[in-house]
């Protein structure tokens, strides 16, 4: 087998620099730290924030069209290394004032975060099974470790857990059906793989087991009902920032993946997906637009929404046209910034006794005008009210699933459900508006705090105004499947 | 498959054997020398100056042993990973060099982390974590 | 406009900062934006008059082909008025209102800017979904309005009922928006009104009707959606001034006055109109005129108003139309005004019952002043402009195309209804004994009495001086709306005698009404009851019962054995896998011969041997009887010709029976899983879901080169006739190798747990 590596560092330059950052954090520690186990950690957390601002400045500078044996970079993998880069940022930025409730590994935290988002970035670029794997057990596996950060708290271990167990059966589910594709094509890659598919008429009964498997896989990724289980729990008791960075990183990787299974795997053989993806899309919005209204602790109720938001990008999914990829791109980026601003308020809200159950919440329009109105913009874009962000990208999806004759019963339904959301996001919004505060000592919100979140804030509602340069970025990153 | 390829196993085989004779070898001799005689559960259980032992042992295992478990098989994978390059390593000429430098480099970076931060440390010394006294945190994180 | 729009904006962001430094001074600041933006659209009235109006318009989103499109013309021109001039004598009354705390001004005046951005673009805007945008703005603000000052629970509840009711109404009109886009294939409203005829004769044409109106209706509180205007009165006074009398709750009305050339002249459309303005008419005068609370009353007739301009609107005549649109003015003026007079005596009495509110007017002859001459107005007294909005809506009815009869009576006697609540509200606090002349005597701040009165002010020189100003921006308004103005003047002293006499009536009847207001309210306590509690309690109910669900959904996921989860999951596998395969078509059954009669025993061994492990008592029968399926199982290898199978089989078998037996007898667990029917069923669906897969995975001729290559080389070079066998045992023997390792460490493993176990349990 001939690989081409010409390519290598044209196509993995991003992955390149973040293991080095890597490296480079690992060694700093070391040296500033002298090999303690606990401590404050300023030193690696600047480094870590600067390293991955300027790779994220630099991946700007990246074109696309790099393509070699073990992967490529098209703009659709480019969208998401940016996507990723600005994600993990992002949860450093919910990490700091969460730092002084981790006793132990301050330093290892970032660390940990440049890691899976060098898995990540892999990932986006992979075009064949085996970087796909590597990159996904990449992140699962340091995944595990944030999720269980917290030794001393029993909720934390529990989290960690559960989410070995399941991320172990999901990637057995995927290694299982890789098998059998691998089995029934020949190969790992592709397009080797989408030429076979696309070349009969109906799939050999392997190959349709092996890529149902693999779709299995996935889901449990993304969060599709049935293979949520593990997100109620897994948020509630991972520590605040590994949920927020599992809420919009393990998300958009399911995404990421199943984008590249049904567009470029399958290709135009897709369409005999759409009832599967259908079906599944409408069980996530059921269980996404029900299941958060019993709600009382905040990391569970995000995760119920999140599991409603991978509905509308399953709707995307099973319409299967460039104007749904390009939603589902857009929608990412609104629902990376509405979500990190929930998640860094509810941090800050739930300092003093580490509690994050909604009555911190209570009152918050006169504890913290400011922290009210980010989190109302965040709620408000999530549920899908203009003129936010969040509007915009659900209209974007419905209106590309509108196009297709089949799927108008799954736009109506995705309606209906959105009308439910709107009531848990709008009971949020009764608490900090109309009750009266629970706790009454002072917020306190550093100034690097404020900055995320005034800059969350914008974004969701310039987002909201004015799309043109976000719409054409997705469009851009989208059309590359197409090829 | 022709019969050529499998003669390269015998040695594996051999060792295999060898590994097997030397072990049992080990106990059956301890247990024909050794000393015969009853063991009765006091002899087994734990001492505690003498006195019955009031509570149940803790059998808990210490995570320091899958810890260096653990840290055996990866530092064994990059031996695992030296033998092909020192074999062909003139043919590789300086990519080679370097990307085994590099290699080495990242394991090395590694494997001060892990003896800068006592995973390797037996004795206890120091507490990973700090201890929380009384009842552990029943709150959410 | 896009500059008047600004202002707005700009004036809610300045709105906090500018309260707190100005304090008492913030009355003279807050209302400039309002007045300027009044300023601008007078400015350019002639040429909103024109035909089509003025637009603007901005390239919005391309990839949607979406343009930020405004429109000024008569019809916007009248309501984006209504909008400026109130908000900014609301805005100056707020002041006097919430004189002392800037803080509460402050947010109070940021909101209201906010508010009348957004109702000024929704009544500007040329393209369906800008108008959508800004549609859901105004119900967002109005719910943070709401509850800028709460202080009860069923406020709370009331605001977010709001919301509830109006939001999903707007998200119902998204839906009829995007289906309407569809019919006329645009979505700017400029084109879409010239393409009525292509609209109306579409197939989408009554769904989208239907979701329109749905979101029509629940912003203009129409039966059965207008339970959620009375709950809104927990908003202070000024909020409900701006909001319930003259602006969001015109949204509605609004929509279908634009988009009536376009819906407009179909039956379905005069139909739903017609019974749904009539009964909410109807409705609204009977809640409000049983009312105490005096805002309640106000929010009640409000919905009557709301009910009349839509049975007009259904109407659909020239006269009609026109009837409608000075009836909003109108109701607007006077409403407002009330709102106002309402909030100044809760705030000086601390009531709003109007039972116990009486003889102000010595206290407060200023607000009497005004309070009557709104209640005037409301009343249709000449020679107020509510006169001659009456009796223009009276002129409309008659000359109604169907039923004019009908609807005059009905008109009649919700007005009547309405007379009595004027009364109720204009006269009655103010006359007579009551405890609450214990009220001081002072003069009310000018900032507070000033809009109402200003307001009632005008509703007197519009009523004189009616036909310079109001004709020609009516008769704009009417033909933007698709009808042909007519030359008959608003109030023609030729006026049809029964018009005059209706509108006389009218007063007499409400006068009557007011004075044996009690008796009356005896006889209609059952009917109001049910008016009032109907759809409000359906509402909770329907909210109660999605909570209910939500809780059992939630539930499903957590606080499951894990046998459930297991079970779901195992089942969704199996349904995902199995629907594609056997949807791709079966291979034929492999039932090439008939099974012998031993091989009936032993399948009917097998099958003993699995009811007996699922229904036995304790584990170790279970797993006995588990044992018993494998030997059955390996039986079976073995006749049907293949004995390694078969002992691979009994070996595997044995072993597990034996291992599970070990761990029972250290570890004594209890079978906790029930075993009902959903159990059962979902064995037997996972068990016939794992049949199908077999089957649909025999393979269907495709050759696998390896393994004809292997069972071409058994004999010759491993001198075996049992392929599987030499695969086993040579060929793949390094394989086998790694798992007798393999199995033999977890054995060493598992013996050494239990035996760490046996020391534990003895000790």
């Amino acid at each position: 087998m001939n690989i081409d590596t010409s390519q290598l560092f044209a196509i993995f330059g991003v992955e390149s620099l973040l293991g080095l950052l890597g490296l480079v954090l690992i060694v700093t520690d070391l040296l500033v730290g002298k090999g303690r186990l606990t401590g404050p950690a300023t030193a690696v957390r600047t480094l870590a924030f600067g390293g991955l601002v300027a790779i994220f400045a630099w991946s700007f500078v990246l074109e696309p069209g790099a393509e070699g044996a073990l992967g490529t970079l098209d703009s659709f993998a480019l969208f998401f290394k940016r996507f990723f880069l600005a994600t993990a940022v992002a949860t450093l930025g919910v990490a700091a004032p969460y730092e002084d409730r981790l006793s132990a590994g301050r330093a290892e935290f970032p660390t940990l975060l440049v890691f899976t988002t060098l898995g990540m970035c892999l990932l986006s670029s992979a075009n064949d099974f085996v970087t796909l794997f590597v990159g996904l057990e990449l992140v699962t596996v340091v995944l595990f470790l944030m999720a269980a950060y917290r030794p001393q708290l029993p909720r934390s271990i529990e989290a960690g857990i559960k989410f070995v167990v399941i991320g172990a059966l999901s990637a057995a589910f995927m290694v299982y059906g890789i098998a059998f594709v691998y089995g029934t094509t020949g190969s790992f890659e592709f397009s080797q793989i989408s030429a076979v598919i696309n070349a009969q008429e109906s799939l050999p009964a392997g190959l349709k087991f092996g890529l149902l498997m693999v779709l299995v896989g996935l889901g449990f990724k993304l969060g599709a009902v049935p293979f949520h289980i593990w997100i109620p729990d897994v948020y509630q008791g991972a520590p605040t920032p590994t949920t927020a960075f599992l809420s919009v990183g393990s998300k958009a990787v399911g995404v990421v993946l199943l984008m590249r299974l049904v567009y470029t795997v399958m290709g135009p053989a897709a369409a005999q997906w759409t009832t599967v993806l259908a079906g599944l899309a409408a069980l996530t919005l059921l269980m996404g637009g029900l299941g958060a209204i019993p709600q009382t602790e905040l990391k569970r109720f995000l995760g119920y929404s999140g599991i409603s938001h991978a509905g509308f990008l399953l709707v995307a999914l099973a319409t299967h046209s460039e104007a749904s990829a390009g939603a589902i791109l857009f929608y990412v980026v609104t629902y990376l910034f509405a979500n990190m601003a929930a998640f860094l308020v509810i941090v800050i809200v739930s300092r003093t006794d580490d509690d994050n159950h909604m009555d911190r919440i209570n009152g918050l329009a006169n504890r913290s005008p400011f922290l009210a109105l980010v989190l109302t913009t965040s709620m408000l874009s999530l549920a899908g009210v203009p003129p936010f962000a969040g509007f915009f990208a659900k209209f974007m999806v419905l209106r590309a699933a509108v196009a297709e004759p089949a799927l108008v019963w799954l736009v109506a339904f995705s309606l209906l459900m959105a009308v439910t959301s709107l009531y848990y996001y709008l009971c949020i919004l009764k608490r900090i508006y109309m009750r009266d505060a629970v706790d009454t000592g002072f917020l306190e919100i550093s100034g690097g705090a404020r900055l995320l979140l005034l800059l969350c804030m914008l974004a969701v509602f310039a987002f909201g105004i004015y799309q043109q340069p976000l719409v054409q970025a997705a469009e851009a990153g989208a059309s590359s499947l197409f090829r | 498959m022709p019969d050529q390829a499998l003669n390269d196993y015998i040695p594996i085989l051999l060792l295999a054997g060898f590994a097997v004779s030397f072990a049992s070898l080990n106990l059956i001799v301890s247990w024909l020398l050794g000393k015969r005689g009853g063991t009765n559960p006091d002899k087994e259980s734990a001492f505690e100056c003498g006195m019955k032992p009031l509570t149940p042992e803790r059998r808990r295992f210490s995570v320091k042993f899958y810890l260096v478990a653990m840290l055996f098989i990866l530092f064994d994978i990059e031996i695992v990973f030296l033998y092909p390059w020192a074999v062909t390593y003139k043919s590789l000429g300086m990519f080679g060099f370097i990307e085994m430098v590099l290699f080495i480099a990242v394991l090395i970076i590694g494997w001060w982390y892990v003896v800068a931060k006592g995973a390797l440390d037996w004795g206890p010394r120091r507490p990973a974590v700090s201890v929380q006294s009384a009842a552990p945190s029943e709150q959410a994180s | 406009m896009f500059l008047a729009l600004l202002l707005l904006f700009v004036a809610a962001l300045f709105a906090i900062p500018a309260c707190r430094r100005l304090g008492r001074g913030a009355v003279w600041v807050l209302p400039l934006p309002f007045v300027g933006v009044a300023v601008l659209l007078g400015t350019r009235l002639p040429d909103a008059l024109h035909e089509e109006g003025i637009r603007q318009s901005v390239p919005w989103v391309r990839g949607l082909s979406l343009d930020f499109a405004l429109r000024l013309d008569g019809l916007s021109w009248l309501f984006a008025m209504l909008v400026a001039v109130i908000g900014a004598l609301v805005l100056v009354h707020a002041s006097g209102y919430f004189r002392g705390d800037s803080r509460l001004l402050g947010r109070f005046a940021a909101l209201t800017s906010l508010f009348a951005t957004a109702m000024l673009g929704l009544v500007l805007a040329d393209d369906l979904f800008v108008l959508f945008v800004f549609w859901e703005l105004t119900s967002i603000c109005s719910f943070l309005l709401i509850g800028l000052k709460h202080e009860h629970q069923d406020a709370r509840d009331g605001a977010l009922r709001a919301l509830l009711v109006t939001g999903g109404g707007g998200i119902a009109m998204l839906i009829g928006f995007v289906l309407l886009s569809q019919a006329a294939d645009t979505s700017s409203i400029s084109v879409l009104l010239q393409r009525g005829d292509l609209i109306r004769s579409s197939s989408l044409y009554v769904p989208a009707l239907l979701l329109i109106l749905a979101g029509a209706f629940t912003k203009s509180a129409q039966v059965p959606f207008h339970y959620w205007l009375p709950g809104a009165m927990a908003a202070p006074a000024p909020v409900s001034a701006y909001l319930h009398s003259a602006t969001l709750v015109n949204a509605g009305v609004y929509l279908l006055a634009r988009l009536h050339p376009a819906l407009g002249v179909r039956p379905e459309w005069h139909w739903i109109l017609g019974h749904v303005g009539a009964v909410t008419m109807l409705v609204g005068a009977a809640m409000a005129f049983g009312q105490r609370d005096l805002k309640r009353m106000l929010a009640d007739t409000t919905i009557a108003g709301l009910g009349t301009t839509v049975l007009l609107l259904g109407i659909g005549t020239a006269t009609a139309l026109r009837a409608a649109l000075v009836f909003v003015a109108v109701h607007a003026l006077y409403k407002a005004a009330l709102f106002m007079v309402v909030g100044i005596l809760d705030k000086r009495t601390g009531l709003r019952d109007v039972d116990r509110l009486r003889g102000l007017g010595r206290s407060l002859p200023l607000l009497f002043l005004t309070a009557l001459v709104a209640a005037m107005s409301m009343a249709g007294l000449p020679p107020l402009v509510g006169a001659i909005a009456k009796e223009l809506v009276y002129e409309a009815k008659l000359g109604a195309p169907e039923a004019p009869g009908v609807l005059a009576a009905v008109g009649f006697s919700a007005n009547a209804l309405m007379v009595a609540c004027a009364v109720l509200v204009g006269l009655r606090p103010f006359i007579g004994r009551g405890e609450a002349t214990r009220v001081e005597p002072a003069i009310a701040p000018v900032a507070l009495l000033l809009p109402p009165a200003l307001l009632a002010t005008t509703g007197v020189l519009l009523g004189v001086v009616h036909e310079g100003l109001m004709a020609p921006l009516i008769e704009a308004a009417v033909r933007v709306m698709g009808a042909e103005p007519a030359t008959a003047e608003l109030l023609a002293d030729t006026a049809p005698t029964a018009v005059s006499w209706l509108a006389k009536g009218t007063l007499f009847a409400g006068v009557v009404l007011f004075v044996f207001r009690s008796r009356a309210l005896a006889w209609s306590g059952v009917l109001r009851r049910g008016a009032r509690r109907g759809p409000a309690r359906l509402h909770d109910g329907m909210m109660g019962a999605v909570a209910a669900v939500a809780s059992r959904v939630a539930d499903v996921s957590t606080r499951r054995p894990v046998a459930a989860s297991v079970a779901i999951v195992g089942v969704a596998v199996v349904v995902i896998t199995g629907r594609a395969l056997v949807l791709g078509g079966l291979p034929p059954f492999p039932g090439d011969r008939v099974p012998a009669a031993h091989e009936f025993v032993l399948v009917a061994l097998v099958l003993a041997g699995a009811a007996s492990a699922v229904f036995s008592r304790t584990p170790a029968a279970a797993v006995i009887a588990l044992g018993v399926i494998g030997v059955g199982t390996g039986l079976l290898f073995l006749l049907l010709g293949g004995p390694d199978l078969a002992l691979t089989q009994v070996a595997v078998d044995a072993l597990a029976v034996l291992l599970l037996l070990l761990v029972l007898r250290r570890t004594r667990p209890v079978l906790g899983v029930r075993k009902g029917w959903l159990q059962g069923g979902l064995a037997l669906a996972v068990g016939a879901g794992f049949m199908l897969l077999t089957w649909a995975a025999i393979p269907d001729g495709h050759l696998r080169p390896v393994s004809q290559q292997l069972s071409e080389l058994s004999w010759p070079v491993a001198y075996g006739r049992n392929v599987v066998n030499v695969i086993l045992v040579d060929m793949r023997a390094l394989d086998t190798l790694g798992e007798i390792v393999v199995l033999t460490a977890a054995a060493i493993g598992v013996v050494a747990l239990l035996r760490g176990g046996r020391q534990e349990a003895r000790t």
